[in-house]
């Protein structure tokens, strides 16, 4: 829709993305500043760049970005503990707000053990601009409900949300995040 | 008959929030930011040599470890995070000469359940090889290279393998 607008002049037609903030974490100096780069180029008005989980961190708590794209190593798990104590960690100001894993290394049980840290989405590397673009915008038109439970804080890890046939969601509470978090 | 809600962990659900939604708007990406990005990756292939160093670097340390005859297990889980990182980084930046090598070297480290003699050798070579391939630039795969450089890569790993057996 917003390629056939723009071919026929009109041009007002897409997000404004100048308004959110990205915070970005790789260990690797090169990789991360094309990140930035690329992240800038799509429109992204703010971009944190930061090498260590623990720098990621602060830059976490002190400008509380809108979205987080975080590299996981094979040979580490920081980055699993990064996205759970953005999730779980009494001081984290923005628990909910989407987790874009990123990764070189890829099997089902990789993708199953960053969905139960809380990843919202799961980013394979190498992978291709539209592949990013394709992932952002699932991620700011399709928001998925968080689930807090005593074995799982993180988005639902249903992508469908409506009920199971014949069974109840085993929720007690339901609440509005945007009231929760605002 | 079962037991009660009652006695069932509190689950919370909290609804999705609209906030990213409303700062963003709606419209999709812009296609012209979209095509900016793609050209910058296209042109980012002479940073790769950048970015690989840090994966070389912990490969050679790797190789250290190897010849000091430290346990295996943790070298092998370095030497393949290091070398997935470089291959997916080599396919991102269009080196597929170093995708070629780091896989070979994938395989081989794959196949190792404990340090066989002259495995460190067949590391050691599969890292220059890299190197060789990395100071190359971006290009395509040569039937030279085939003979010269691949080909020997799997008759060395093949061969400690096979001793391994």
């Amino acid at each position: 829709m917003s390629k056939m607008l723009h071919s026929i002049g009109i041009y007002s037609m897409s997000y404004k993305l100048k308004n959110l903030r990205v915070l970005v974490v790789d260990d690797n100096k090169p990789i991360r500043a094309l990140l930035r780069a690329l992240l800038l180029d799509l429109g992204f008005g703010t971009i944190d760049a930061a090498e260590t989980l623990e720098e990621g961190w602060g830059f976490y708590c002190e400008h509380k970005p809108d979205l987080i794209l975080v590299d996981w190593r094979m040979d580490r798990q920081d980055a699993i503990e990064f996205t759970k104590r953005v999730r779980e960690d009494q001081r984290s100001p923005a628990p909910y707000l989407p987790v874009i894993v990123m990764t070189g290394f890829t099997s089902k049980e990789r993708v199953f053990h960053a969905r139960d840290a809380g990843a919202t989405e799961f980013l394979i590397k190498p992978f291709t601009i539209q592949t990013l673009v394709d992932h952002l915008t699932h991620i700011i038109e399709r928001p998925r409900d968080f689930v807090i439970a005593p074995e799982f804080v993180g988005p639902d890890r249903r992508r469908r949300s409506e009920d199971v046939p014949h069974k109840k969601r085993r929720a007690d509470k339901i609440k509005n995040a945007d009231m929760v978090t605002d | 008959m079962g037991t009660s809600d009652t006695d069932q962990p509190e689950v919370i659900i909290i609804k999705a929030s609209q906030e990213l939604k409303r700062k963003a708007g709606t419209g999709g990406f812009d296609p012209a930011a979209i095509k900016n990005a793609e050209t910058r990756l296209e042109a980012a292939s002479l940073m790769f040599p950048a970015a690989a160093e840090q994966d070389i670097s912990l490969i050679e340390e790797a190789l250290e470890l190897i010849a000091a005859k430290k346990p295996w297990k943790d070298i092998k889980l370095t030497i393949q995070a290091a070398t997935v990182e470089l291959k997916s980084h080599s396919i991102m930046f269009r080196f597929p000469l170093v995708t070629v090598i780091a896989e070979s070297l994938l395989r081989f480290c794959g196949g190792l359940t404990e340090i066989q003699p002259l495995a460190g050798e067949v590391i050691g070579l599969h890292l220059k090889t890299l190197r060789i391939a990395i100071n190359q630039g971006p290009r395509a795969i040569t039937d030279n290279d085939r003979v010269a450089l691949l080909s020997g890569l799997e008759k060395a790993s093949a061969k400690v393998l096979r001793e391994k057996v």
